[in-house]
């Protein structure tokens, strides 16, 4: 442990059992302080510790930005990382396509975008909000769609939301869905917004679109496992549903580091570690996206991962599932 | 030669406090900024007023009474401190506050250490107002913030009573929560 | 001293409501539909320029009967109208509509003046009304 601490102190690359291992974060996110609800800016500045939550704005001004995020993949030698646009006014903000893309301009070989699209005048806005998805996604770096059920406030079986997936899948752009309950404020935790058991009619009648499980169905609220075996159940069940298991093993969400090792055990048993895409959600503080690295390369270890498995999940994986080839 | 007379011993500044003559205590650093004075009443009692910003949002006044405990190769003494604390921003906040603290500081030599432990004391008061039919009812709520406050640093004397300090800040606040560590670097000035 | 005691009095935080009775009747869509009734009260608007949008949830309770009464605290920081929706939980199993069990009607109402007395009647009509 102590030479591995050691060789990790001059590392210039992540280790999983002592080789190099290629890595990319599929869940990072950008954005601008004042694009966020005033309740929630009060809520993220009472999470910082002192004295960052005094000037907040300047702290994440700087980090959530292409370049911030860059600076942050470098720290964590991480290859490649995907920015979320994120449209969820009552609870976590606005970060348009338009700031997505013009954030992946400061370096393209490296950032990617995640498109979504904002939901709360449906019935009056459905066409507009498709077409500017459309739009979104024919950016070059425009990759795939992010959506947020419990953010955006509509369930994850409404049938009138499911041609977004019909336009995903136009653009071989994978979905990823947050599932669930979340630790901002005004957000809904109920299960039709949460449950990915909701999410399966929308699975099964969208065939060609892929269907990305964040977060694992992880209870922030109460810090433990809530759908992990529902989100299993999917990925055995259907050839379009990946797993991601992003922000459920922070030192804040998981604090005994116990949640993200049965995550990718149970994982692994279930024989989906194909299925398996790396992402951290960050990047929550400086730092984060490593520290976020370090801990699933911890968890994956173990969970008793081979060299090779581990480097599907940190990095294979989502390049089959987003590139068809090695970005490499 | 000459530098070693400029280097006097410097203690019983307004860093360790029981001073004998009114001095002054100015510090910049990231995120406080302090200006503390001391004005002594007698041997053991002094009168000390302190204002601290940390960043550019959170103002505090304090006024206190500083009492010598200990006077030998290591000065002891503690405060009482009550006063208010102004927070701009989205942490917005506002009420009174009290501190006990203790400071501790070497008295011999050219370098002193010294260092600072305090339990800090906010009191909010939130006020509910709700408009029924009937009338307007207000109730207000108190709420206590604790913290730990926390120095530990150098002092380096110049003549007989000028003094450069240099310190790390290690509070907590609020408790149970570690801030993250400040330092900054200050002049002491006491009058002869 | 006395800028010390007058800061000790002085206000962090004000927080205001507007106290409403609401007095509600609910129509079911089946005569026959029985359940517990979920009634919940959102802002009717809320938020300003891009980050505008409707319905902010701020209180939710529940009744054993299809007539209620219901006293609500209205935030005035932000957010104005007021909108009551209701459903009933007709399978017991606290979700509106769910992959196994799509037979449960909602309803919503858009009070346009709030009083201090609020009588709203709220049909049931929309089968998982999402």
């Amino acid at each position: 442990m102590f030479i591995t601490f050691l060789m990790a102190c001059g590392a210039d690359s992540l280790l999983y059992k002592e080789n190099p291992i290629r890595a990319m974060d599929m869940h990072l996110h950008v954005g601008i302080w004042n694009q966020i609800p005033d309740a929630t800016q009060t809520d993220l500045a009472t999470r910082f510790p002192f004295p960052f939550g005094l000037e907040p704005e300047s702290l994440t001004d700087q980090v959530l930005t292409g370049e911030g995020i860059i600076n942050e993949l470098d720290k964590a030698f991480l290859e490649s990382g995907f920015m979320y646009a994120v449209y969820a006014p009552r609870s976590v903000g606005v970060a348009t396509n338009e700031y997505v893309i013009s954030q992946l301009k400061s370096n393209p070989d490296r950032l990617f975008g995640m498109a979504s699209l904002q939901v709360d005048d449906w019935e009056n806005q459905k066409d507009v909000q498709l077409d500017a998805l459309a739009m979104a996604l024919e950016e070059s770096g425009m990759i795939g769609v992010k959506i947020a059920h419990p953010h955006q406030h509509f369930r994850m079986d409404d049938p009138d939301f499911f041609e977004i997936y019909s336009v995903a899948a136009e653009f071989n752009a994978p979905v990823y869905v947050h599932t669930g309950p979340s630790p901002f404020i005004n957000t809904n935790a109920d299960a039709p917004y949460t449950d990915p058991a909701y999410l399966e009619m929308a699975i099964s009648s969208n065939p060609d679109t892929e269907f990305i499980l964040g977060h694992l169905g992880y209870d922030f609220i109460n810090k433990k496992h809530l759908y992990l075996d529902t989100c299993i159940d999917l990925a055995q069940t259907y050839p379009n549903v990946w797993l991601e298991p992003s922000a459920m093993g922070s030192s804040g969400s998981d604090p005994e580091g116990t949640n993200l090792a049965k995550a990718f055990k149970d994982i692994k048993s279930a024989d989906l570690v194909e299925k398996t895409i790396y992402g951290s959600d960050g990047p929550q503080r400086p730092g984060f996206a490593k520290d976020y690295a370090e801990r699933a390369l911890v968890a994956m270890e173990a969970a008793n991962y081979s060299f090779a498995e581990a480097q599907m999940v940190m990095a294979e994986n989502a390049e089959q599932l987003f590139f068809r080839e090695p970005q490499q | 030669m000459s530098l070693l007379l400029w280097l006097a011993n410097a203690f019983a500044s307004a860093v360790v406090g029981a001073t004998k003559e009114w001095s002054v205590l100015t510090q910049v650093g990231a995120p406080w900024k302090q200006v503390r004075v001391h004005a002594p009443l007698n041997s053991t009692f002094n009168i000390v007023g302190e204002y601290q910003l940390a960043k550019t949002t959170r103002h505090q006044f304090f006024i206190g009474l500083n009492q010598l405990y200990v006077d030998r190769k290591w000065r002891l003494t503690g405060d009482v401190f009550a006063g208010t604390i102004k927070q701009i921003g989205e942490l917005s906040q506002q009420g009174a506050a009290g501190e006990l603290r203790l400071r501790a500081g070497r008295t011999t030599g050219k370098a002193t250490p010294w260092v600072s432990l305090g339990t800090h004391h906010l009191l909010l008061r939130d006020r509910t107002v709700i408009e029924r039919e009937s009338g307007i009812e207000t109730t207000v709520t108190p709420k206590h913030v604790w913290s730990l406050t926390g120095a530990v640093g150098i002092e380096v004397g110049f003549r007989d009573n000028w003094g450069v300090v240099v310190g790390l800040d290690l509070p907590w606040i609020p408790v149970p929560a570690p801030s993250i560590p400040g330092a900054h670097v200050g002049v002491t000035w006491s009058a002869k | 001293m006395m800028f010390v005691l007058l800061m000790g009095g002085c206000i962090n935080d004000t927080t205001r409501f507007q106290q409403v009775d609401i007095v509600g009747t609910v129509i079911p869509f089946a005569e026959s539909d029985q359940g517990v009734l979920q009634v919940i009260a959102y802002h009717a608007q809320y938020g300003a320029g891009s980050l505008a949008y409707p319905f902010l949830e701020f209180d939710r309770t529940e009744f054993d009967s299809v007539q209620f009464e219901w006293t609500i605290n209205i935030p005035q920081e932000e957010g104005e109208g007021l909108a009551i929706r209701a459903w009933l939980d007709t399978d017991g199993d606290g979700n509106f509509c769910s992959p196994d069990f799509q037979e449960e009607y909602g309803g919503t109402v858009v009070v346009d003046n709030v009083d201090w007395i609020v009588d709203v009647v709220i049909p049931l009509t929309d089968p998982c009304d999402f």
